[in-house]
């Protein structure tokens, strides 16, 4: 079974699992479009494709090599983001950039352009790669540097996998100074405030996000908690262990989470925050990866599974359109736990199609209530339409294809490059 | 739960100072992560397979997660002879602290039923080979009275059923062998477990429907491949609740279990 994150499509999918690089091209049955398919963490369709091959990279999870003087590292596509850091964190390196989950791969983590807590700093992951290994269905196989004159580098960090199969990345590490961070956490009662903070955050602090209580209604809305965070310098080298994580065996019924216990969930959570308010030590596995330690967390909204909405608002239109997305998600009722609001910073991003541009990203979950929410994300792309923003394909599994290419406007120079051999129901529905 | 407290603290073997693991038929997928056990416990490996390209890609992988050291050897394991003499050519005078054979093929039983050579070369790759090199590591061991023989055989070694006899007779003999090292082993201060995996996902399975709390990932088989050798001995079941799976199935009667197609 093939599952994207979200569970709104689930069917069985035709698969093939390689253990080799070499034995990529055999493993493939001819004549058949394809798409690579990691750990299954993006939200939406981006690495399914309904009649075509998956090809599960998660067997080609070797290590290449890993210089520890210099934080270079090369390896496999299929190698989880988890297992990279069990390797380099104890020679004092750790990823440039890190998404909110550890169980992603190096290949998704490239074709999908992640970011992270530190995006003001560091940029997105694909600003940290030095090379990609891709194999084209027609047979060549590239070595992509960032330097390349020619597009295919820019066209594959963030390309959804649509240039070819990445099979190896190398990355650059970044040096740290302890495997814990220094997290200082407040509370901001308003937009306004959150970005005052935000503001006077960057220069002093390497990580930020932030919590948004998307329930709260009037002179609450927009009220949260902040949290920034620097890394240690106590040359405390741990690394995380994957073993003793909890696990939702089984999916919940669709009626636990309902408006009730979603807003109850929020209060609480607001409660507890608030406190912890203040500063204090914490190992990076439960900063960066609060809820990889709940495995299959995605069960817990149930048989219909749920949707993601993850926006960016240029910095120029200011806190307007993030106010009112959260009013209308309050009036519909609909949101959900984890809603995070965090600022890009002016970095560019190395794809053509990379996610992260500077401006304000608002990420809210929000379990499948058919029409009803569909009906309400029509309504937030208006206001993401209106100021230029753009959704996060890794995320989506609905947004119309004109927002899509307003959002995108390199989207034509983009399709010059893919591979023709290679599809995803993500590229059917927008590329159409 | 701090990170701290989350950690594997001790490392449970002393592998790096004393001797070396050998693992043949390194490129199975349980194998290497039996391996990448090792390796991020710092021991020495020597892997044997019969694809240098495939060793070579593993052995990298194994460098950088940890192992001290690692050898690779090309070599067909199914055809070999001076079983004893080659040992000592890996070793080099080394102590063989840990011994894991992983090899096998599942093979075709309606294919191998008509076409009796093909029944044979199942017999030999899932029996006859590994039994000698069980045999040959059983007798470095007792020489050096200490050391542990691991190997990987099968559930489908426990009741013969029309699927899968030919492989599964292969399991039984091997499982047999490997249970009356131990026994010998144990007069020597060594010992030998035999590991009866029940289904677990990897090549040797690509094409079923692998789905369901029965199936055992790769990871996992080889993970518990490296905790068997550690602290088990004798005979055992991998995951454990197969023992109990097993015992209902061997206790059903004859007259009942023939109406089935397993």
């Amino acid at each position: 079974m093939i599952e994207a994150w979200g569970r709104l499509d689930r069917r069985e999918r035709f698969a093939v699992s390689p253990r080799f690089r070499d034995d990529v091209v055999q493993a493939l049955p001819t004549r058949r479009p394809l798409i690579a398919h990691g750990l299954g963490r993006s939200y939406g369709d981006v690495a399914t494709l309904e009649d075509g091959v998956h090809l599960r990279t998660e067997n080609l999870d070797r290590i290449m090599w890993f210089d520890p003087q210099t934080g270079v590292l090369r390896a496999e596509a299929g190698i989880s983001l988890s297992a990279v850091l069990q390797v380099v964190v104890p020679h004092g390196w750790f990823l440039p950039t890190t998404p909110g989950s550890r169980f992603v791969t190096l290949g998704g983590a490239v074709a999908n352009d992640v970011h992270g807590k530190n995006h003001h700093r560091a940029g997105t992951f694909g600003s940290h790669v030095r090379a990609i290994g891709l194999s084209r269905t027609s047979g060549e196989d590239y070595v992509l540097r960032p330097d390349h004159e020619d597009g295919l580098f820019a066209a594959t960090v963030g390309g959804l996998g649509l240039t070819g199969l990445i099979t190896w990345v190398e990355i650059q590490l970044a040096a740290v100074g302890s495997s814990f961070l220094d997290v200082e956490t407040l509370a901001f009662d308003n937009l306004e405030e959150f970005f005052e903070i935000a503001d006077a955050s960057e220069e002093g602090f390497e990580h930020t996000v932030s919590w948004i209580d998307c329930l709260a209604k009037g002179n609450r809305a927009g009220r949260g908690i902040f949290s920034r965070a620097n890394w240690c310098a106590d040359t405390r080298y741990e690394p995380h262990d994957d073993r003793s994580a909890l696990f939702v065996p089984l999916e919940a019924p669709g009626f636990i989470l309902n408006g009730l216990s979603v807003k109850a969930f929020n209060t609480a959570y607001r409660t507890a925050q608030m406190h912890k308010l203040g500063r204090h030590r914490t190992h990076y596995a439960p900063f960066f990866y609060p809820l990889d330690a709940i495995g299959g967390w995605n069960k817990l909204y149930g048989p219909k599974g749920f949707y993601q909405y993850q926006s960016v608002t240029p910095r120029a239109a200011g806190t307007g359109p993030v106010r009112r997305m959260l009013k209308e998600i309050a009036a519909a009722g609909q949101g959900s736990f984890l809603s995070v609001l965090k600022t890009f910073g002016s970095k560019r991003s190395p794809g053509l199609l990379s996610f992260p541009t500077e401006g304000v990203t608002l990420a809210l979950d929000f379990p499948n209530k058919g029409r009803r929410t569909l009906e309400l994300f029509k309504r937030l792309d208006r206001i993401v339409a209106e100021v230029g923003g753009r959704l996060y394909p890794a995320k989506d599994a609905r947004m119309p294809p004109a927002l899509f290419r307003a959002g995108f406007p390199q989207t034509d120079e983009f399709l010059s490059y893919r591979d023709e051999g290679i599809d995803s129901d993500f590229a059917r529905r927008i590329f159409k | 739960m701090s990170p701290s407290e989350e950690r594997t603290s001790a490392i449970t073997t002393n592998i790096v100072d004393h001797g070396v693991v050998l693992i043949l038929g390194a490129t199975s997928a349980m194998a290497e992560h039996a391996a990448r056990e090792h390796a991020r416990r710092g021991d020495r490996l020597i892997l044997v397979a019969r694809s240098a390209d495939k060793l070579d890609t593993i052995k990298a992988d194994l460098e950088a997660r940890g192992a001290n050291e690692v050898n690779t050897v090309v070599a067909d394991l199914a055809d070999a002879k001076d079983h004893a003499d080659t040992l000592e050519s890996w070793l080099e005078g080394r102590k063989l602290e840990r011994t894991y054979i992983f090899f096998g093929v599942l093979g075709e039983q309606n294919e191998a039923q008509e076409q009796l050579d093909l029944a044979a070369a199942l017999m030999r790759v899932n029996y006859n080979a590994p039994a000698m090199w069980s045999l040959a590591v059983a007798n470095l061991l007792e020489m050096q009275n200490g050391g542990c023989l691991v190997v990987a055989s099968s559930v489908a070694g426990d009741r013969g059923r029309m699927s899968n006899h030919i492989y599964g007779s292969a399991k039984a003999g091997l499982s047999t062998l490997v249970q009356g090292i131990d026994h010998r082993l144990s007069k020597a201060g060594a010992k030998a477990v035999g590991i009866r995996y029940g289904f677990v996902i990897s090549p040797m399975t690509e094409g079923m429907g692998r789905s369901g709390p029965l199936w055992t990932s790769a990871k996992k088989a080889g993970r518990l491949a490296v905790s068997a050798g550690d602290k088990r001995r004798g005979l055992i079941y991998a995951p454990f609740f197969w023992r109990g799976i097993i015992s209902v199935i061997r206790s059903i009667p004859t007259s009942i279990f023939n109406r089935t197609k397993l």
